[in-house]
């Protein structure tokens, strides 16, 4: 032990300095573990499940759960013991229950035989098994609130009678006899889930009505059965069951939100239907519509990103402990070398190295440790918030091991190294670590970290598509990096020539800029690689928040949608002209193709006629007509880039018999300046171009190509419609500046019920900011990290002092003839120089390549982008906080170097 | 320590089929009467026969003896123990000592490692031995804190003090003044007197040589020189 205690004694300050460098990295990696706090699924639903839900405010409310269920059974009585069984599935699979609503029921229609309704109109009634709980539930709302059970009338009416109906349920006839009443309005202001499920299920039956309110007898499910088991189950017929669930907010984001929500769902799925096997096993039960999920692609992406940078921070981490631990040894080489021709044992020897090891990571950590609470609570000045939590511990255990494992094969390569130097001449005198490792062995190695990222990430195709990236992005850096090294090899080239043409003697600087060549070099690559994983994240993050706001600008048309009945059109006119925020607005008028029912009337196209058609017809139906001021509607889209509204022909005003189609009439044959007929010949009209991407009507090429769409004249298509006494909708797309959207909808919405209009979207330009705040905040912690990094490097080149160093020997050689400190600010400014140059040539490449990528390929399927102020303000900032950096860097580096002393250098030992 | 036929071959870095020959049938005797000179231009063996005599490097033929150890036939803990019983000094005695530490503990570093001594044998070696080197009065001084001579003694002490049966100097007066050289052959003499070690110096320097015997490798050969 005294050995070892002199040995480390020995160097203590070489000591010192690693565990510095270890506590730093340490730091780093431990932070860098915390980053999935910053995209956790409340923090991923709060900025961008706006992208995928406009802002909208409604007449009537919309309704959805969050799954709905569909099956069967040849017994549901298990109805009551379904709400625990989901509560049970919700707490094992996502280890939380908060459910808002759920519910599950069978129903059956009948028909009435002689009860005479007040409407004679409604002929049939239907039959609904619920739960006892539900049952109560709708109880507290109905009149006649009879104790006991029985069936329950749910009727449109209110003065509805209770007495005997005689009914048919599958030409079994039965008599009920309801003993208390829910009217609709109760029942669907109070139940609006199970109102808007069960009015869905029973529009599609057959020859339902579409705005049916059929008289519904609820019963308690087993009540149900004793009664109508016999007649529904007849001929072997199930009891058909559907239900609902809609979680409470927090848990809601985070089944929607989880990097695994997709296997989450489907445990869910799967444990509810097990569990109701064991309750019946006839009854099967599945998710018939999940409109929780939807988000898989983003949320891969953002997860990739994240893990994508802590690939990144640990990669750089274990490189510096590498290089950092290989110095130290290597600075210490010919005292190991003591050591081992002393013939200490290679049992004792191991231990050394181990209790070395050892010491090292718990000093460092315990640096690190140190330091982790102030570093986390300085992020709050960036409104960010990162805690350490218990969960925590185990990421910080397993780095600290990682860094043990890394820094003790250090210390056992080492030793192969001393091996190889005193026995084989022709070993290199400096240590390099790993050397002799085979090159394959790095392959398995990479492929093993991806091995374990996928089992902990579940997602290999995201982080397969992030190593692309990776890739892709080391290319562009080291182009980059070629390229600048090319031009300032060039410069130094010319320079020379003209200094010996000349006859001159070359600048110390220029001995400068050639001795330390290669340190430049490594500067570059080591900063520019770090600059094209922030930027490439940066331009992401806002590009594609500007990307998905133009995108919403295009389909909607504009900051502000209205959408209304053709009634009040006047007055709405009236009233946006005296909201002084809005600087513009256009309508058009749209007619959707309807329903599939056999009484609806769509328009079709048969041969080169557009005619009326029933629900019986099963042909392509016209998906729009479109009715535009044509005039009026390119004046509001003046600004607008109209480069990609038509593949033929250009935006233009059109006359009553021009139109614009859709490219889907292209492949039907159609050709620009071909006719199209309406109402059997009664009008003819002339194709004047195909649409491609038009603002407020197709949102993509694709969607062009997919449905049947007619442009033409605002007034044409209103006579056509009224005419024929079809209903149709008319959308105002309003103009205001961004800042105003918000007063202005406040000054709409009046109008939903005082002038009939049923839905105002409108951009939220929260929801853009969302993606830069999920992207751009955890970069702002990589910075901080890649700032520490920086300082580890610092004192690694400093590890055996600052006149061992072959930097300040290079400027001992030009202190021996003139002051070598003005030489040296000056090359550490030319550094900075072209550091920032090489990041403007990265910066501008990918600018470039991600604005052609999102507009040329048409990845939003746009081809145009809106630049905001947010993305151009964000950019001026790291054009400017960088080479700030730099300067501060340079500084750091400056001052360090000018206190060197010649005669230290230029000493022997001795 | 007695050499007979010994022949070194070194292949060629660049031509498979063609050889170097560094010793041919290379035959000496020395002893540890006096401190032993090895001679020669560079390049002409010196380092490599000192790897030779520290059984680090093989040889094509011939052997090797140390009293009556078989130096070219040792392998694994025979050629560990050996390789523990060497003293060797260069020209940059500091590259081996912990400037950090102070010139006993320095002393006392090379006696746990090299011998199992306990801690009062310790300490009376390390005083015996300081005063035969002359760096009693600097025990307490960090290495670093050194004059030149100072670091060449304390190196010299640091290898006597485990009882090496062989010393090895590698230019031991190289770029000092005469006055240290002086002071640093005298501490050699001495030690030469003081321990029975078997002590071998190679050098340029033929001031220091004097009357000792003198080996001079010059066509392949080690050959006594006059």
């Amino acid at each position: 032990m005294k050995g070892f205690y002199y040995d480390l004694l020995g160097k203590r300050k070489l000591l010192f300095k690693v565990i510095i460098i270890i506590g730093l990295v340490s730091l780093t990696s431990f932070v860098v573990a915390l980053l999935p706090q910053l995209i956790n699924p409340h923090v991923l639903s709060k900025h961008l499940s706006g992208l995928y839900s406009d802002s909208e405010i409604s007449a009537k409310e919309n309704i959805y759960p969050d799954i709905e269920f569909h099956g069967h059974t040849n017994n549901p009585s298990f109805i009551n013991n379904f709400n625990k069984t989901v509560e049970k599935a919700s707490l094992d699979v996502f280890g939380i229950v908060q459910l808002k609503t759920l519910n599950l029921y069978t129903s059956e229609k009948a028909l009435y035989l002689n009860n005479t309704p007040v409407d004679p109109y409604y002929d049939r009634v239907v039959l609904v098994g619920i739960s006892t709980l539900f049952y109560n539930s709708l109880k507290a709302f109905s009149t006649d609130n009879v104790s006991s059970s029985g069936a329950m009338l749910l009727t449109e009416f209110e003065n509805e009678t209770l007495s005997t109906s005689l009914i048919s349920v599958k030409e079994k006839n039965t008599t009920v006899c309801p003993n208390k009443i829910i009217t609709y309005d109760n029942f669907n202001s109070n139940f609006p889930y199970f109102s808007n499920n069960f009015m869905f299920e029973i529009s599609y039956w057959p020859n339902a009505y579409n705005t049916c309110y059929y008289p519904c007898f609820f019963f308690q499910i087993d009540e149900y059965i004793a009664r109508f088991d016999d007649s529904i189950t007849q001929n072997d017929e199930y009891y058909y069951l559907n239900g609902y669930l809609k979680f409470e907010e927090y848990q809601a984001e985070i089944v929607a939100w989880s990097i695994d929500s997709k296997t989450l769902l489907e445990n869910f799925q799967t444990e509810i239907q097990i569990s109701i096997y064991n309750l019946e096993p006839s009854a099967e039960l599945s998710f018939l519509n999940v409109y929780i999920w939807s988000n898989i692609e983003l949320i891969g992406t953002v997860y990739s990103f994240i893990r994508g940078l802590q690939i990144t921070i640990w990669g750089f981490s274990l490189f510096i402990i590498v290089v950092a631990i290989a110095k130290m040894q290597d600075v210490n080489c010919n005292k190991k070398l003591r050591i081992l021709f002393s013939g200490q044992k290679w049992p004792k020897r191991l231990i050394s190295l181990f209790l070395e090891s050892l010491l090292i990571v718990v000093l460092g950590v315990g640096f690190a440790l140190l330091l982790i609470y102030p570093l986390l609570q300085f992020q709050s000045l960036f409104n960010i918030e990162l805690v350490l939590t218990q969960a925590n511990i185990i990421d910080v255990s397993i780095v600290s091991i990682v860094i043990f494992g890394t820094i003790f094969a250090v210390f056992l390569d080492f030793e192969f190294y001393l091996h190889r130097l005193i026995y084989k001449q022709s070993e290199e005198k400096h240590y390099k670590p790993f050397r002799k490792v085979p090159k394959y062995l790095y392959l398995v190695l990479i492929l093993l970290v991806f091995l374990v990222l996928w089992l902990v990430n579940r997602n290999l195709i995201f982080l397969l598509v992030f190593a692309i990236f990776v890739i892709i992005s080391l290319i562009i850096c080291y182009l980059v990096v070629l390229f600048t090294r090319l031009l300032v090899y060039l410069s130094r080239k010319l320079y020379y020539y003209r200094k010996k043409k000349e006859d001159q003697q070359i600048s110390p600087l220029f001995a400068l800029l050639k001795m330390w060549k290669n340190k430049l070099n490594s500067k570059l690559l080591v900063y520019t690689l770090m600059l094209t994983i922030i930027s490439t994240a940066f331009l992401y993050a806002n590009f594609n928040a500007d990307a998905q706001r133009t995108s919403f600008l295009w389909g909607t048309g504009g900051e502000i949608e209205l959408q209304s009945s053709p009634l009040n059109t006047t007055e709405i006119e009236l009233n946006l002209k005296n909201i002084p925020e809005i600087i513009d607005y256009t309508k058009l008028t749209n007619f959707y193709q309807f329903s599939n029912s056999s009484s609806s009337y769509d328009f079709a196209l048969i041969d080169d006629d557009i005619a009326i058609v029933n629900g019986t017809y099963e042909g392509d139906r016209i998906n729009e007509l479109i009715g535009i001021n044509s005039t009026d509607y390119l004046q509001f889209f003046e600004k607008w880039n109209k480069r990609s509204w038509l593949t033929q022909g250009k935006p233009q005003t059109i006359a009553e018999n021009q139109i614009y189609v859709t490219r889907k009439f292209q492949e039907m044959g159609f050709g620009q300046g071909d006719s199209i007929n309406i109402l059997n010949n009664s009008l003819s009209f002339t194709i004047e171009g195909f649409i491609d991407v038009w603002p407020g009507i197709t949102y993509s090429s694709s969607n062009s190509l997919q449905r049947y769409s007619i442009i033409m004249d605002y007034n044409l298509l209103v006579s056509i419609l009224e005419d024929l006494q079809f209903d149709y909708s008319v959308y105002y797309k309003l103009h205001t500046s961004e800042r105003d959207i918000n007063s202005t909808v406040e000054k709409i919405v009046p109008m939903i019920s005082q002038l009939g209009v049923s839905e105002i979207n409108y951009l939220n330009p929260e929801v853009f900011s969302g993606i830069r705040h999920v992207f751009l905040r955890p970069i702002i912690v990589v910075v901080q990290l890649f700032i520490l990094i920086w300082i580890s490097l610092f004192i690694y080149s400093n590890i055996d002092g600052i006149h061992q160093n072959s930097d300040a020997k290079n400027l001992g050689l030009i202190a021996f003839n003139s002051d070598f400190r003005k030489p040296l600010k000056t090359y550490l400014l030319i550094e900075v120089f072209i550091i920032f140059s090489a990041f403007l040539i990265l910066f501008g490449f990918l600018q470039g390549l991600s604005f052609i990528f999102l507009t040329g390929f048409g990845f939003m399927g746009i081809k145009t982008l809106i630049i905001s102020h947010y993305t151009l303000f964000n950019i001026l900032f790291l054009l400017l906080s960088y080479p700030i950096l730099l300067l501060v860097q340079g500084i750091a580096e400056y001052f360090n170097l000018r206190r060197i002393n010649l005669s230290l250098i230029y000493r022997h030992l001795e | 320590m007695k050499a007979n036929e010994l022949t070194k071959i070194f292949p060629h870095p660049s031509k498979d089929d063609t050889n170097i020959p560094l010793f041919a049938n290379a035959s000496f005797e020395m002893t540890s009467d006096q401190p032993n000179f090895i001679i020669g231009v560079s390049g002409s063996g010196k380092t490599t026969l000192f790897r030779i005599i520290s059984s680090l490097e093989p040889i094509n033929a011939g052997e090797i003896f140390l009293n009556e150890l078989a130096i070219h036939h040792l392998k694994g803990r025979n050629k560990t123990k050996y390789l523990s019983s060497l003293g060797f000094i260069d020209q940059f005695p500091a590259k081996y000592l912990s400037l950090l530490l102070t010139v006993k503990q320095n002393m006392d570093y090379n006696l746990i490692l090299y011998s199992s001594l306990q801690k009062e044998e310790r300490e009376k070696r390390i005083l015996e031995t300081a005063r035969n080197f002359e760096i009693l009065h600097l025990l307490e001084r960090k290495a670093i804190h050194l004059s030149g001579g100072e670091m060449r003694r304390l190196s010299l002490a640091c290898n006597m003090i485990y009882n090496p049966s062989l010393i090895l100097c590698d230019e031991p007066t190289s770029q000092l003044d005469d006055k240290t050289k002086e002071l640093i052959m005298q501490s050699i003499y001495k030690m030469n007197e003081l321990y029975d070690a078997l002590i071998i110096i190679a050098t340029h320097d033929m001031s220091i040589i004097g009357k000792n015997p003198t080996f001079k490798i010059v066509e392949r050969r080690i050959e006594k020189w006059q």
